[in-house]
């Protein structure tokens, strides 16, 4: 982490995140924000849930939404993003 | 003509300090005042009517009317009488101090004063400077040099020993408020940075509704989310497409995606499955193909197909 970094760890609510989806090259944030920590189980468990009710704005529904390989990045706040992010994203050839 | 019968005709005036409300006491005597009241607290100048007073004007002080008379410092607007005691804690100060009124300007911290009251319960009124006893101007360089005590200073009489530690307090709780206000005002600038950040990166839907009038700020916003900086784009020979250059950890990329969506055409890096040949660009957008990247690079996978120099 770098110092800007540790200069908002003071200044931002560290316990929750925005989380950003990307599926079938369509992107978008889930409505709410979630705990940080939350397990990637819980994560996918809630994306999923969203993006088959269509509860995604960005995302068009799709009730075979699956998320269940997909990658899980996690982004503390920085000073350009001052939030904490949970990506979702496909997994890509390499893992 | 008696002068109870002057008071009668209304021909006799006083002079009195006001603090405020519509009484005036003078020892056991009260008149309400009728009319007019002073607009700000001062010696005025009243016409006496039975038991009503009218507001005659401005009037200068007339230290005579004032009972009780007392010396002592003065401390802001507080008064610290000479019979203080040495003070254990600032409350047991507070609780030895009055406010006093109506002081005269340019009357210097540390100033010996005296004080009276024109009934036994009025307020304490400022009646004039007096005499210093000796240590006052040493007590007031300790204070202006920073010093919490005067211990060093001789012949302090706890009266003023108090007033030095009110002084004293009063500086600190200065320092203290105004750091307050500058913490206040920092967490107020940063809470508004915080929200123009937001507002700018906005949500992957706004983002796209942002590309279909201003690109160049959707694609910004959409790279900010994962930490990569956008550096330039132009419009590509296929339709609809555009190429965006950006920045990553230190490296230059370049990326071709669709102008609106965001979805990515062509990554820039190695996205094909090795064992289907089928390639995995067009799943990711901008947003998520930074993390990608970071990915591949981590694991010592990155293949970058479009080398800029």
């Amino acid at each position: 982490m770098n110092d800007n970094n540790m200069e908002l760890r003071g200044l931002i609510d560290t316990t929750e995140a925005r989380v950003n989806i990307t599926w079938g090259g369509q992107n978008g944030d889930l409505l709410e924000t979630v705990a940080y920590d939350a397990s990637d189980r819980m994560v996918r468990q809630w994306i999923t849930e969203a993006v088959r009710h269509g509860s995604v704005p960005g995302i068009a529904l799709d009730g075979h939404a699956d998320f269940s390989e997909f990658v899980i990045d996690r982004f503390a706040a920085t000073m350009t993003r001052p939030y904490n992010l949970i990506q979702v994203r496909p997994k890509t050839p390499f893992g | 003509m008696t002068w109870m019968d002057l008071i009668d005709r209304g021909l006799w005036t006083i002079v009195s300090p006001w603090v405020g409300g519509r009484l005036l006491q003078q020892a056991d005597r009260v008149w309400r005042i009728a009319g007019d009241l002073p607009n700000e607290a001062g010696w005025y100048r009243f016409e006496i009517q039975g038991r009503r007073a009218k507001l005659r004007g401005p009037a200068s002080p007339n230290s005579d009317v004032l009972r009780h008379v007392r010396t002592g410092y003065l401390v802001g607007d507080r008064f610290v009488p000479e019979t203080a005691r040495v003070p254990r804690k600032l409350g047991d100060i507070m609780r030895e101090t009055d406010r006093v009124h109506l002081v005269e300007l340019g009357v210097d911290r540390f100033a010996r004063i005296s004080a009276g009251r024109t009934s036994d319960t009025g307020p304490l009124i400022f009646k004039e400077e007096e005499m210093p006893l000796g240590p006052e101007e040493q007590v007031l360089s300790a204070l202006l040099e920073g010093q919490d005590s005067v211990n060093d200073v001789a012949d302090v009489s706890p009266a003023l020993d108090a007033a030095f530690q009110m002084e004293v307090w009063r500086k600190k709780e200065v320092v203290r408020r105004r750091r307050e206000i500058e913490r206040r005002v920092q967490e107020e600038e940063e809470r508004r940075r915080k929200e123009e950040l937001q507002e700018r990166l906005g949500s992957g839907e706004a983002r796209r509704q942002m590309a279909r009038s201003d690109f160049e700020a959707a694609a910004r916003a959409a790279l900010l989310v994962s930490g990569a900086e956008y550096l330039e784009h132009r419009p590509s020979a296929a339709r609809e497409e555009m190429i965006v250059r950006f920045r990553l950890d230190r490296q230059r990329y370049e990326c071709a995606c669709d102008r609106y969506s965001l979805r990515i055409t062509d990554a820039g890096v190695c996205l094909v499955d090795h064992e289907s040949g089928e390639r995995g660009d067009d799943r990711f957008t901008l947003e998520s193909l930074p993390g990608v990247i970071r990915q591949a690079e981590r694991e010592g996978a990155l293949v970058v197909f479009r080398h800029m120099n």
